[in-house]
């Protein structure tokens, strides 16, 4: 009979580990990328075109990543656009994807149109109430009344109806939206995950609840020092991280708050083109082409266009 | 008139100037309120900061995408979400709050005098109930026309929400919407008390050319004033149902040179505004 090993039982010296550093977890660009392909389902945060997680996507991207379902922010922008110019998505949850005062999101609109893409559509009550429902481990969520004002019974299929055993009325039942991974830009991170959203509306905490993986991307890698200055501005703990990225800069074309502005002639430019047939074109030079996140910094105007960026914001 | 106009306005102000002055007037009030915005709102927002720093001094200004409350700015940020609206904020704004404080309807997150987006990038509606549809024109879910997602207009249900839109044509006034996103007055009446728990719906509609309101029984559109620059059949010809129309309709009170002079040195000093794209007709 194996003899019961009680570890309280030896002495610490004798189970010293054989690496005594903390653990880091930061890993590369291209291997985040990897890894996102593998899954799918994805929780992508930052509200319309600010803090998009850009270089883990264009990362996945030239991974290959593909039959993807995808639970946006509550507003979004190029941040789900671009994986529908890749013919990456599956399956979207809609709440609103679009380039505001730039006009409609020309991949979105081309493909719901074409039925090539499966549109559930949902809303900011939804996608909220059923991440935060994951995020929390319990099967569905409920909404009173709302709905029965609106067409969304009707044409959003997971929205059901349940009894309140408490009331007896009837209420609606938006589903857990779990994910395989999610992948969030923050400012600031140290290696060990504990990470700084320095704006936003703080979709990100319930995102990374409801996700079976995270994976955030950092404008900078801080020491936990200077992380430890002010526990407060730890908007996501690093038990909750899985793996961390160095992408300074890493949200462009869209904003990083506090940080640096989106880069409007950039978006421009993706818009035109993809409204021109060209998104194809698009992808292979600014996505696929570049070997890595500096040479895409290199191609969309380099440290003298980040720095007009940063600048932007420092007026 | 004319057909389509981009950026109407005069050689005074632009609509978009106009709409932020007017809409900043009717939030005139000592009483605690809610303004600000969400998706492509930044008329609301420059009229929430004028208010505050003018006739409303104790407005909350909450942002959606960017999360604050009460930031400071003088030159417009691009959108709600910009973090430029974070500038000197009191405090962040989180989304689930906003869920949270929509779905009770509470004092301060369901507000009394709130603003919906509607503006019309594509496929989008309102109707004669102040309905509106962000989903799309056409066979669900072969639609013709599809619309950008109907993001927080669920929260149009929670309590009166005024409608705004930066267009006006009779595409986007229509006698009933393609798909209910949003609920105004539902089918008029008593039908949306019924379905709502009593919350009232929309007390105003904001457009590029006048002001409407709703009907006190029937809860119908109903047109309050017009624009400068336009006339009651301007507005006739390019709404795609019958407005009720009781005797004669005012002009809209142009904006002073004050609210002008604070407009643009206090709160849009870049302009945005003034070039901001609206259209009539088309």
């Amino acid at each position: 009979m194996a003899t019961k090993v009680y570890k309280h039982m030896l002495p610490l010296e004798q189970q010293l580990p054989a690496n005594p550093e903390r653990r880091s977890k930061l890993i590369s660009l291209e291997e985040a990328g990897r890894i996102i392909a593998t899954k799918r389902s994805i929780g992508i945060s930052g509200t319309h075109s600010l803090d998009g997680a850009m270089s883990l996507i264009r990362a996945a991207l030239r991974a290959g990543a593909k039959d993807m379902t995808l639970i946006p922010p509550t507003s979004t922008s190029i941040a789900a656009d671009m994986w529908i110019a890749a013919g990456a998505l599956k399956k979207l949850y809609l709440s609103y994807v679009g380039f505001e005062y730039l006009g409609m999101a020309p991949n979105f609109r081309r493909a719901a149109e074409e039925q090539s893409l499966e549109i559930v559509e949902a809303d900011e009550a939804f996608i909220q109430l059923g991440t935060q429902a994951a995020a929390g481990g319990r099967p569905f969520n409920v909404v009173q009344h709302l709905y029965e004002a609106t067409v969304h019974p009707q044409l959003n299929r997971e929205l059901k109806t349940v009894v309140d055993p408490f009331s007896g009325k009837t209420v609606y039942a938006v589903p857990a939206l779990k994910t395989d991974v999610a992948i969030i830009h923050v400012q600031a991170a140290d290696i060990y995950g504990n990470a700084q959203c320095w704006g936003g509306n703080r979709q990100e905490p319930d995102k990374c609840k409801a996700a079976g993986m995270v994976i955030v991307q950092a404008d900078r890698i801080v020491s936990t020092d200077e992380i430890a200055k002010d526990a407060t501005k730890t908007t996501l703990p690093g038990p909750w991280v899985d793996y961390v990225v160095h992408a300074p800069f890493g949200a462009h074309p869209t904003f990083s708050s506090n940080s640096y502005a989106l880069d409007e002639t950039h978006l421009k430019l993706y818009l035109e083109m993809c409204r021109n047939g060209r998104h194809q074109e698009y992808l292979d030079k600014f996505v696929y082409a570049p070997k890595d996140h500096w040479e895409y910094l290199e191609l969309v105007g380099g440290m003298k266009r980040m720095v007009e960026l940063q600048t932007m914001l420092a007026v | 008139m004319a057909g389509k106009q981009v950026t109407p306005g005069t050689d005074r102000y632009s609509m978009a100037e106009l709409m932020a002055v007017i809409m900043a007037r009717a939030m005139a009030g000592e009483d605690e309120r809610r303004g600000g915005g969400g998706a492509n709102a930044i008329i609301p927002l420059a009229a929430g900061r004028l208010a505050q720093i003018t006739v409303s001094p104790n407005l909350w200004l909450t942002t959606g995408g960017a999360g604050s409350i009460n930031g400071v700015f003088d030159t417009l940020p691009i959108g709600t979400w910009d973090p430029r609206c974070d500038y000197h904020a009191e405090c962040k704004n989180y989304m689930m709050d906003t869920v949270d404080g929509a779905i009770r309807g509470r004092k301060y997150t369901g507000g009394r005098l709130n603003w919906a987006s509607i503006s019309g990038l594509g496929g989008i509606q309102v109707d004669k109930y102040g309905n509106t549809n962000m989903i799309g024109i056409g066979d669900h879910p072969k639609l013709k026309v599809r619309g950008p997602g109907t993001i927080g207009t669920i929260w149009q249900g929670s309590g009166a929400t005024s409608n705004y839109t930066e267009h006006h044509s009779r595409r986007i006034f229509v006698e009933k919407v393609a798909y209910r996103s949003g609920a105004g007055w539902v089918d008029g009446w008593d039908s949306r008390h019924k379905l709502l728990d009593g919350r009232d719906g929309p007390p105003y509609c904001w457009t590029p050319i006048c002001v409407c309101d709703f009907t006190e029984e029937e809860h119908r559109m109903r047109l309050v004033s017009v624009h400068p620059g336009y006339t009651v059949d301007d507005v006739v010809s390019n709404t795609g149902f019958e407005l009720v129309i009781e005797g004669e309709v005012p002009q809209t009170t142009p904006p002073t040179d004050w609210e002008l002079q604070v407009l643009r040195t206090r709160v849009d000093r870049g302009g945005r505004l003034r070039t901001r794209r609206m259209t009539v007709g088309e």
